[in-house]
C-alpha cells in the first residue's frame, strides 16, 4: 500500500478528471463574480481545500465516490462564491425552467441558497470525513459512524466563527456580504441545524447502505454450499 | 463516597435555587438538560465510572449553571458586581459559564472518549475540540429553539442574548477558549506526569 507509485493510486484517472472539470467550472465563475471582494474571500477556503486534497492524494488518496462528493460541494460553493451568496437567482433559474417561482411554492421570504449549501455541506462531506477517521483510528460501529458525525457538525460551528470573525476584521459591506444572515437573528442557528440534518441524513445513509450490503453477503455466504 | 457527597452537594445546591428563582418558567426549562445529565451519572456509574477529578469538574460545571439559571443569567449578583467593576455593557456572567463548560467538561470528555474509542495523544485532544466546539454549537441552537418557542416575541433581544447580535458567536468562542485552557492543562498535567513516573499518564484505562 505504501510503496504504490502515484500510477497505481486507484481512480487516478477518474480525480484528475474531476479536478480538471472543477478547475474549468471555477473558471467560469472567476469571471466577473458579482462582489470580487466576496468572491476573493470565499474561494480562500477554496484554494485550501484544493491544496490539501492534492497534497494528500498520493499518501492519502480517498475513494471515488469521496472525491466526487467533494466536488459537488464545491461547485455549490462556488456558484454561491459567484453571484454572492445571498444573491444566486436560483428562484430565477427555477421560475424558468418550471414557471413556478420556488421561493413562492415553499413559502421563503430570504435567499436560501447558503441554508441549502450549508445542508449539502452536512449532506456530502460526512462521508469523506468518515473515510478519514475510519482510516486513521480504525474504528468500526458505533464510533465509526458517531465521530465522523460530530466532526462534520463541529466543523459547521467553526465556520460560523470563522465567518463572524471574517466579517468583525473586514467589516462594513464586504463583513455582511459574507456572513451573508440577510438580518436574520438566528442565522448562526440556523445554518448550524440544517449542515447537522445533513450530517444526520447522510449518515443514516450509509448505514443503511452498509447494513443492507453486509446483510446481502452475508446471504450470499450461507446460500454458497462450502463456506 | 466522594461521588455520593458531589451529589448530595448538587442536589442541596438545585433544591436552594429551586427555591423562588426569578422566572419558574426558565428556571423549569434550564433544568432539564442538568438533571438528565445528572441521571445518565448515577446511571452509567458502574457501565462508564469516570476518575474523582471528573465528577469534581462536572459537579462544579452544573453548579455554574443551576446558580445562572435561577437568577436567569443575566441577573446573577456576581456578573452584576463585575459589570460594575469593569464597566461592561451586559452581565457577562454567561459568558464565564460557557467558559466553564469548555474548561471544566473537557477533562471528563477526554476520559470518555480515550475509554470508549482508544484515540490517544493528538487524535484524542482533537477529537474533545470538536466535539465540544459542536457542543457549544448545538447549545446555542436549543437556546434559540426554546427562545422561539416561548418568547417568540423578543426575537434577538430575547433574555439569553441581552440584546447581542453576535451572542451564539460569542458563546461558542468563549466555549472555545475555554476547552483549549483545559486541554494545555491537561497535556502539561500529562508531561509532568510522565517525566515523574516514567508511565503513560491519566485517561487510562483502569479508571476507579
Amino acid at each position: 500500500m505504501s510503496n504504490r507509485s502515484t500510477r497505481d493510486v486507484p481512480g487516478r484517472r477518474y480525480v484528475a478528471g474531476l479536478a480538471a472539470l472543477f478547475a474549468v467550472i471555477w473558471l467560469l465563475l472567476a469571471i466577473r463574480p458579482r462582489h470580487p471582494a466576496d468572491w476573493a474571500l470565499e474561494n480562500a477556503l477554496v484554494v485550501l481545500a484544493v491544496l490539501v486534497l492534492a497534497l494528500a492524494h498520493r499518501r492519502f488518496a480517498l475513494s471515488r465516490l469521496s472525491y466526487t462528493l467533494i466536488f459537488v460541494f464545491l461547485c455549490f460553493h462556488v456558484i454561491g462564491a459567484h453571484y454572492t451568496y445571498s444573491e444566486v437567482p436560483y428562484d430565477a433559474w427555477a421560475t424558468a425552467l418550471t414557471g413556478r417561482s420556488l421561493n413562492a411554492a415553499l413559502g421563503w421570504q430570504r435567499n436560501n441558497f447558503d441554508r441549502i449549501a450549508h445542508f449539502v455541506y452536512g449532506l456530502l462531506l460526512m462521508y469523506p470525513v468518515r473515510e478519514v477517521v475510519i482510516r486513521v483510528t480504525g474504528l468500526r460501529g458505533f464510533w465509526g459512524y458517531f465521530l465522523p458525525m460530530d466532526l462534520t457538525i463541529s466543523s459547521s460551528a467553526s465556520y460560523e466563527l470563522i465567518e463572524w470573525g471574517a466579517a468583525m476584521v473586514f467589516g462594513g459591506d464586504l463583513g455582511i456580504a459574507y456572513v451573508g444572515s440577510q438580518g436574520d437573528p438566528w442565522d448562526a442557528q440556523k445554518d448550524m441545524s440544517l449542515a447537522a440534518l445533513g450530517a444526520i441524513v447522510a449518515t443514516a445513509a450509509t448505514a443503511a447502505t452498509h447494513r443492507w450490503r453486509s446483510g446481502r453477503h452475508d446471504r450470499l455466504r450461507a446460500s454458497s454450499p462450502a463456506g | 463516597m466522594i461521588q455520593s457527597g458531589l451529589l448530595a452537594g448538587y442536589l442541596v445546591l438545585w433544591g436552594a435555587m429551586g427555591l423562588a428563582p426569578l422566572d419558574s418558567q426558565n428556571w423549569v426549562l434550564s433544568s432539564i438538560l442538568p438533571l438528565t445529565f445528572v441521571g445518565a451519572l448515577v446511571f452509567g456509574r458502574r457501565s462508564m465510572p469516570l476518575s474523582t477529578a471528573s465528577y469534581v469538574l462536572i459537579g462544579g460545571f452544573l453548579a455554574f449553571h443551576t446558580v445562572g439559571a435561577h437568577y436567569t443569567y443575566a441577573q446573577v449578583p456576581v456578573g452584576q458586581w463585575l459589570q460594575g467593576l469593569l464597566g461592561l455593557e451586559r452581565n457577562h456572567f454567561d459568558r464565564v459559564t460557557h467558559f466553564a463548560f469548555g474548561l471544566l467538561l473537557t477533562y471528563p470528555l477526554l476520559e470518555v472518549f480515550r475509554r470508549l474509542t482508544g484515540a490517544r495523544r493528538l487524535l484524542l485532544f482533537y477529537l474533545a475540540f470538536m466535539t465540544q466546539l459542536g457542543l457549544a454549537g448545538a447549545w446555542e441552537i436549543i437556546e434559540s429553539v426554546v427562545a422561539q418557542l416561548t418568547r417568540p416575541d423578543l426575537g434577538a433581544a430575547f433574555l439569553g442574548a441581552q440584546g447581542d447580535p453576535w451572542d451564539a458567536q460569542h458563546d461558542m468562542l468563549a466555549a472555545t477558549c475555554g476547552t483549549v485552557v483545559a486541554l494545555l492543562l491537561t497535556a502539561g498535567w500529562q508531561r509532568l506526569e510522565r517525566r515523574e513516573s516514567g508511565r503513560d499518564p491519566g485517561l487510562s484505562e483502569a479508571v476507579p
